[in-house]
């Protein structure tokens, strides 16, 4: 149990981040984290190299996650939390200032393939290396989504700042 | 190395510098060094690189996250621990008990009545046995219990002993077109059933019944699921109620309202497998996971949900997490 504690002290806020920047809903986010360290107390054993476990924590969160969105696809819902939060997010916000929330609406907003990496880069958590190994993509692949990723984000950020917001259905709003 | 081969890969090059001793990022950093435009298009990246990186990590953790993670790991770290500890103090007791008289018996007659209703489902015929959710293994552990039971008792009645085998009892399943009904997500039917918990008032449930054992043989009645099983926290709660119910698609669907001390109102659905589209997704009640409902933020419930044989089990309460697990 000590093990276990160090190991939830050490990760779960990282673990949280990266899960709320993929999950677009903070008690998905947090279920993630949960479900994540539920899978360590059940195969975590089998991991020989210990300090590789902070990358497997990651991994693993990553896959839960394509998992839920595999199944949402499927089985598509209206997820009324997810639906509030949009809402909210189309309110006007005088401050604009980059604060969490603001960052992690604006990665909600890129394209699926460019969120994990930057999601991870952002958290200075791990080396573009590590974050290959996470995503399970080719080293290269990382640097050009971190890249490409990037310019999205720029994007995102010039048109928040002229007082656009991107709506969930892909259409362009003006503020106010 | 060019400027644009240097910007690519010093785009994945982190804000805080920790990347500075990896020797793929040397040839470029040194281009950045000797180039006054590559260099200073690295600062202004790194410096908005670095705000963007703090106001992510700036991001709130929700309170009680912590705890309701250690929580739930305590709870499977202990319930191992009690397994263990459990297979100990009984694999020495156990041996020493002979098998009852007649247990061969009652393992025939029930392997023979799930055989029975094998072949009513693979005829199609619409008839179900009445407590067929008591398995082989059931009885034959209900029928050690009693043996153990009677080593200092006077021998109780069949029913005293809970064997609840009515082999004589065969009922009409519900007056439904199951084939018209389709499957849904499990989800969706979490949803459904939350929305109208959300107002208890419109479900007129049956408050008549005193315990658990009431409950099932009046969700038997309706042609409604049974359940085969009551996480043991929910054995010691104290009924409140039951209702069959439909789902929106026509999917039967029993709900049991338990009171529990610390935790509020907990309410159990049971609904058969079948009627889901994927509830062999789901775990067993051994490895659940407890999870925030959809549309948490309208209903404010938490849910568990697991499958175990044919049917799919649901609670929804609005007692934290942390205290979930000490339902299971």
């Amino acid at each position: 149990m000590s093990e276990f504690k160090d190991l939830v002290d050490q990760h779960y806020q990282a673990l949280y981040r990266f899960a709320y920047s993929l999950a677009k809903s903070p008690d998905r986010a947090a279920d993630l984290v949960q479900q994540t360290f539920c899978i360590w107390a059940q195969k975590g054993h089998q991991l020989k190299d210990r300090s590789k476990a902070k990358t497997w924590l990651f991994t693993t969160l990553y896959r839960e996650h394509l998992w839920h969105a595999r199944r949402s696809n499927r089985f598509p819902e209206i997820d009324l939390e997810e639906v509030d939060y949009h809402l909210h997010s189309h309110e006007p916000d005088a401050s604009r200032g980059l604060d969490g929330k603001r960052a992690v609406e604006l990665l909600q907003q890129l394209d699926e393939t460019f969120r994990a990496p930057l999601a991870l880069f952002f958290l200075q958590q791990h080396s573009y290396k590590e974050i290959a190994a996470i995503l399970d993509v080719p080293m290269g692949t990382v640097m050009s989504r971190i890249s490409r990723g990037k310019d999205q984000l720029r994007a995102k950020m010039r048109d928040d700042a002229e007082g656009k917001i991107i709506s969930i259905e892909g259409k362009v709003k003006k503020n106010g | 190395m060019d400027k644009t081969q240097a910007k690519f890969l010093l785009s994945s090059f982190r804000p805080d510098g920790a990347d500075a001793h990896l020797p793929e990022f040397a040839n470029a950093l040194k281009l950045a060094a000797e180039n006054r435009e590559l260099g200073e298009w690295l600062a202004h990246e790194r410096a908005t690189d670095a705000a963007f990186a703090k106001a992510l990590n700036d991001v709130s953790i929700p309170e009680g996250l912590r705890d309701e993670i250690l929580a739930v790991l305590a709870y499977d770290g202990n319930s191992e621990a009690e397994d263990t500890d459990l297979d100990g103090l009984f694999t020495g007791g156990m041996a020493s008990i002979a098998p009852p008289e007649g247990l061969r018996d009652h393992i025939l007659a029930a392997m023979e009545m799930e055989q029975a209703a094998a072949a009513q489902e693979n005829s199609k015929v619409t008839e179900i046995k009445v407590w067929r959710w008591l398995s082989v293994a059931a009885i034959a552990a209900a029928v050690a219990v009693g043996a153990m039971v009677t080593m200092n008792q006077p021998s109780p009645s069949k029913a005293d002993q809970g064997i609840l085998v009515n082999d004589d009892i065969l009922r009409t399943s519900p007056n439904i077109d199951r084939l018209s009904v389709q499957p849904v997500a499990v989800h969706s039917a979490v949803q459904q059933m939350a929305v109208k918990l959300k107002s208890p008032d419109q479900i007129k449930l049956n408050t008549d019944l005193d315990c658990a054992r009431a409950a099932m043989q009046f969700l038997d009645t309706k042609h409604h699921p049974v359940p085969s099983q009551l996480p043991v926290g929910l054995a010691e709660a104290k009924l409140v109620g039951a209702r069959d119910m439909y789902l929106d698609s026509g999917q039967p669907i029993s709900l049991l309202c338990f009171e529990k001390e610390g935790m509020g109102m907990v309410h159990l659905i049971v609904v058969d497998s079948a009627s889901l589209s994927d509830a062999d997704e789901l775990s067993s009640m051994k490895s659940i996971s407890l999870k925030s409902c959809y549309g948490c933020d309208l209903t404010q419930f938490n849910i568990a949900h697991w499958r175990e044989g044919k049917k799919t089990y649901m609670i929804l309460t609005k007692a934290k997490k942390k205290d979930m697990v000490n339902l299971f």
